[in-house]
């Protein structure tokens, strides 16, 4: 199991965001990425998992092998591809029950079906586990939730679909102390071969319960440094400025994409 | 005479059909009023009805759940007038069934007494012109009416929905929420309003209207309309239509779901919570099939 994002090149809007990053996850690792607010890092996640918003300018994002960035959202998640998204939409009038039904259903062989028995059991287990109260199943899925609760059904729904990659985008803001524990609890718990992880976050406190195996600083749209736990504390403490000095790196205005401004006529010569 | 199956077990049925009516129940008529106090749960059923007035009384106390099912193959209107006295409480729910392209008018006008409690449960799933009134005055302080509609378009379907409420007393309560859906090239064309006169403090009057559009040619229009003439009170409309959010849809695919399945996800947001509310198995199901034909004879998937 791996993914990998080679040199990849990604605009909205013409405007250049990801460029050149590079970046891969094996089965069983976790990684964090870091950096400053605008530089990218949510981009990378959404970009893998297909949303239409944004534009492969160059680049691939591989799956155990085969190239994913011409399959469509749906396609990228039923091979293993799971977004937990900064904000998670809601959907009115739809259950959670109904909805993370749905997601494994379609999951499943032609002609089969979910045995909800053992789902339903499933689904209770997971809403405990997160402490999400028994009445989650038949709650319209992310309407009237709180912040964390939108979280955690986040990490719920990643339970029980049981992707081969997650990206969990900020899982961690609009948790409280406690909720940040509890999700960071089952979270590791998920952790195994079958599993790798990208945590996409600004504080050290999400990864005081999800321990990475790499970290990487994210600016200007590449990943600029990688390394270990060590890179978290200096983060928290000193900030970004000492990595920009260490390498070098200075602020710049968001780099356009060419645009074709049209072509000329022209004329045949005799 | 001909009723459909699912109506043979029921049994509190009243039939108004061509130009005679059957009582299979405990109702009473009298003075052409059609007493239906005694009676738990009753099935009217309406088909190609030749007389046009239909009223219904429910006395004092008095607790009943009606379901009408109209089914109409020409060109019918129909005048309804239904009382509530003190304390009575109703729930009806109303589904119209023409299977061919026909007019239907439906003017319906309900009087509270005071302390009784109305619940209006439409399901617009028919095809052809239909034009629905419902007039509602609350006449006796702590009336309260709570209306839910469900209206499925397809093809050339044309519903014309008019809603009026009227608190004229204290304390009195009204809802209505509306749950649209148009496609091919129907058109929904509700006029939703709300009225409080002058002198009846603590009232609350609230409206939500909200619509999808699952086509280029379908049309939703939506006037929700709050007449308010007095200060003490509490009063809120609003609208919100459009096409599938694309946000939405987005969420579901990354979860898997194809985008058929997405699409039919989102509406059936917009159909389940009416249907659950429905408790006669029965009808559920006749109203679920109704839905999901309607969605799947048009070309929205």
């Amino acid at each position: 199991m791996i993914l990998e994002i080679k040199d990849l090149y990604v605009s909205v809007e013409d405007n250049i965001i990801l460029q050149g990053v590079n970046l891969t996850v094996k089965g069983g690792e976790t990684h964090a990425i870091m950096g400053p607010n605008g530089t990218g890092k949510s981009t990378l996640a959404s970009i893998c998992m297909g949303h239409p918003k944004y534009k492969i300018e160059s680049g691939d994002i591989l799956l155990d092998g085969e190239s994913i960035i011409n399959k469509t959202v749906d396609e990228r998640s039923r091979m293993g591809i799971f977004l937990a998204m900064q904000n998670p939409t809601e959907v009115p009038g739809v259950t959670n029950f109904d909805f993370v039904k749905a997601a494994l259903q379609t999951r499943m062989e032609e002609g089969k079906h979910l045995r909800v028995g053992k789902f339903i059991l499933e689904f209770e287990k997971a809403s405990e586990n997160l402490k999400m109260g028994k009445g989650l199943a038949h709650r319209f899925l992310n309407q009237g939730f709180s912040g964390g609760e939108k979280k955690r059904n986040e990490i719920l729904q990643m339970q029980l679909i049981k992707p081969k990659f997650a990206f969990l985008d900020e899982i961690d803001s609009g948790l409280d102390v406690d909720a940040l524990r509890i999700v960071g609890e089952n979270v590791t718990n998920q952790k195994s071969s079958d599993l790798g992880l990208v945590l996409i976050t600004h504080y050290q406190r999400l990864l005081d319960y999800i321990v990475p195996d790499y970290v990487h600083i994210m600016i200007n749209g590449m990943i600029v440094k990688t390394g270990g736990k060590d890179l978290i504390e200096k983060i928290d403490s000193e900030g970004y400025d000492w990595v920009k000095t260490e390498l070098g790196i200075t602020d710049f205005d968001v780099r356009k994409a060419p645009v074709s401004l049209g072509t000329c006529p022209s004329k045949s010569l005799k | 005479m001909k009723i459909p199956t699912y109506l043979d077990t029921k049994n509190q049925v009243v039939i108004f059909k061509d130009n005679e009516w059957i009582n299979k129940s405990i109702a009473v008529l009298k003075d052409d009023f059609l007493d239906v106090s005694e009676t738990e749960t009753l099935f009217i059923y309406v088909e190609d009805y030749l007389k046009e007035n239909i009223n219904l009384n429910l006395k004092e106390k008095a607790k009943t759940t009606i379901y009408m099912i109209f089914k109409t193959s020409v060109p019918k209107h129909y005048e309804i007038k239904i009382n509530l006295d003190q304390n009575a409480e109703l729930d009806v729910f109303s589904v119209v069934r023409n299977v061919e392209k026909t007019q239907l008018t439906i003017n319906r006008k309900f009087e509270l007494a005071k302390s009784s409690n109305l619940k209006i449960r439409n399901a617009l799933l028919n095809m052809g012109e239909t034009s629905l009134n419902d007039s509602v005055n609350l006449n006796g302080e702590k009336a309260e009416v709570n209306m839910d509609l469900l209206n499925v378009g397809s093809y050339n379907d044309i519903f014309k929905v008019n809603q009026d409420v009227s608190h004229k007393a204290k304390w009195t309560v009204s809802n209505i929420t509306n749950s649209l859906i148009s496609n091919s090239n129907s058109k929904l064309d509700y006029s939703v309003s709300g009225r409080i006169f002058k002198g009846n403090e603590h009232s609350s009057c609230r409206q939500t209207n909200k619509g999808i559009i699952l086509s280029e040619y379908g049309d939703i229009g939506v006037i929700p309309k709050l007449f308010i003439d007095e200060y003490n009170v509490e009063a809120s409309h609003g609208a919100a239509i459009g096409q599938i959010d694309e946000e939405q849809l987005y969420y579901l695919l990354s979860r898997g779901l194809t985008e058929t399945e997405a699409r039919s996800l989102i509406i059936s947001g917009y159909t389940k919570p009416f249907v659950a509310n429905i408790v006669d198995e029965d009808i559920k199901e006749l109203v679920e099939r109704q839905i999901l034909k309607r969605i799947n004879e048009a070309d929205i998937l």
